[in-house]
């Protein structure tokens, strides 16, 4: 249980940190922003996710 | 020994290792799989049986002793019942018997009494007419020796006779 | 002692690296020491059950108990514990996988073995990958394709317009990140292990050798601390071994698991 919930928060932030960097690095954004926004909302799903998907 | 491929990342498999570990993992599991957990699955299977089979005999068993004590139980019970209703049956016929004999004794002694008044009534009147008869004939032979006179007229003599008798009694009740 | 420390300090390669994990092969990249060692422990694990359940009988003798209790703990405590009622169907493949990871880690704490093939990654994504094809193969089969991945990636109750942000994030949980993180635990427990083993008896015998007494005090410390962590390690490798296959049959129960 405890692994499946760190999982999610590691895809979470990953996948849309990974998308964010993209972003950054293809339109150049600077200071990385994209790619702390992506983490932050990433995380942000993968709380929610946990939530759905184990909470009661 | 030490001397190694420095060079090689350790994060990156070794292709014939890969191979390698698949075959022998799939060995394993084939050998495994196909000759020991069946056999164990099945020898599993058997002890379940024999634990369930052994608790169902016991079960049996059980439901038989009880049967069988219920049984003995109820022939108890019904001997007892029995032995109480004899012994009631007994004291009914004791009873019985006491009331039979006493009603018997009494009524022998009734019987006893009455017959020995009968008798009595019976000797008592024999007596009478015995008594009558001979006193009739010693008055006879007694006035006739007096008298002197043969009495042969028979209707006379009885008719002195009973006179005579009828005097007598008066004369008795007097 | 000096002769001990006249042999050490030239000859130990210091500090530890990866290099120490990649030996030379023995007879070509086919017939490696890790590969000789993992036939050894299909040989043993055979030969264990074949040896202890020959001539089985229902009151089992106590070495056919051995053999059953092992198989009886994964089926009871892992699959049946774990999967639920139709968890005995994979006790099988568990032991099986339980047997293996527990024999090669334990090789770790084995003289003249002393590494276990798990160190090389290329064994735990073996597993990781029967394990991730065991489940998706029998959580397509229970509920078809196409409903199979959509309970994995849409997650119930959730307003449309987040579906597009929550599925790739649903989708690497978990259909990369399981065998990922599966075999990375596996592979850098016993890498690990491997390096502190390495580290305080290597460094031992640099500290005996060192030919100063405080120093060679410390070393036969660091002995100690390898001796305690040998015994650590054996807990890890069987700890590991469990591990893997608790998650694997995690996986499984969550394949074939009805929705709620």
């Amino acid at each position: 249980m405890g692994w499946t919930a760190l999982g999610y928060l590691i895809a979470g932030s990953g996948v849309w940190g990974a998308i964010g960097w993209g972003i950054d690095a293809y339109f150049g954004v600077p200071k990385h922003i994209g790619l702390l926004t992506g983490m932050i909302l990433g995380m942000f799903l993968a709380v929610y996710l946990i939530v759905k998907r184990m909470g009661t | 020994m030490f001397l190694a491929a420095e060079e090689h990342h350790p994060l990156l498999p070794i292709w014939q290792e890969i191979v390698i570990g698949l075959v022998a993992f799939g060995v394993l599991a084939w050998v495994l799989m196909k000759f020991v957990f069946p056999k164990m699955d099945q020898m599993y299977e058997a002890r379940v049986d024999a634990i369930e089979g052994g608790l169902l005999r016991a079960e049996k068993a059980q439901a038989e002793a009880n049967e069988l004590l219920n049984q003995y139980k109820a022939q108890l019970a019904e001997a007892r019942t029995e032995a109480a209703r004899i012994r009631d049956e007994a004291r009914a016929d004791a009873e019985g018997i006491r009331q039979d004999v006493l009603a018997k004794a009494r009524e022998e002694s009734d019987r006893i009494i009455a017959a020995g008044k009968d008798q009595l009534a019976g000797e008592r009147q024999s007596i009478v007419r015995e008594l009558r008869t001979e006193m009739g004939t010693l008055a006879v032979d007694l006035a006739g020796k007096i008298v002197g006179e043969s009495l042969a007229d028979e209707t006379r003599r009885k008719g002195t006779v009973e006179r005579f008798l009828a005097d007598l009694e008066t004369a008795g009740a007097k | 002692m000096s002769q001990l420390a006249t042999l050490t300090t030239s000859d130990i390669p210091w500090p530890p690296s990866t290099g120490d994990f990649f030996l030379p092969d023995v007879a070509g990249p086919w017939i490696t020491k890790f590969t000789i060692l993992v036939w050894l422990a299909v040989a043993l694990i055979i030969a264990f059950f074949m040896l202890t359940q020959r001539n089985a009988k229902i009151v089992p003798s106590k070495s056919q108990w051995l053999g059953e209790s092992v198989y009886g703990f994964v089926r009871d405590g892992v699959a049946k514990d774990v999967i639920g009622h139709d968890g005995a169907k994979f006790a099988p493949y568990l032991t099986t996988l339980f047997c293996f990871i527990a024999v090669t880690n334990i090789y770790s704490i084995i003289p003249t073995a002393q590494i276990s093939p798990n160190s090389h990654i290329a064994f735990p994504i073996v597993l990781a990958v029967i394990s991730w094809v065991i489940f998706n193969v029998v959580g397509i089969r229970k509920h078809g394709f196409g409903h199979y991945v959509k309970m994995n990636l849409v997650p119930p109750g959730v307003p449309k317009l987040l579906l597009p942000l929550l599925i790739p994030i649903e989708f690497i949980s978990t259909f990369l990140l399981r065998p990922v993180t599966l075999s990375v635990r596996l592979f850098a427990n016993m890498f690990a292990g491997h390096l502190i083993l390495l580290v305080f008896t290597l460094g031992g015998f640099l500290l005996v050798g060192s030919g100063n007494i405080g120093l060679a005090v410390a070393g036969v410390i660091s002995w100690g601390m390898a001796i305690a962590l040998t015994i650590f390690e054996a807990a890890i490798a069987l700890l590991q071994a469990y591990v893997f296959v608790m998650l694997s049959a995690s996986y499984i129960a969550g394949a074939i698991a009805d929705e709620h």
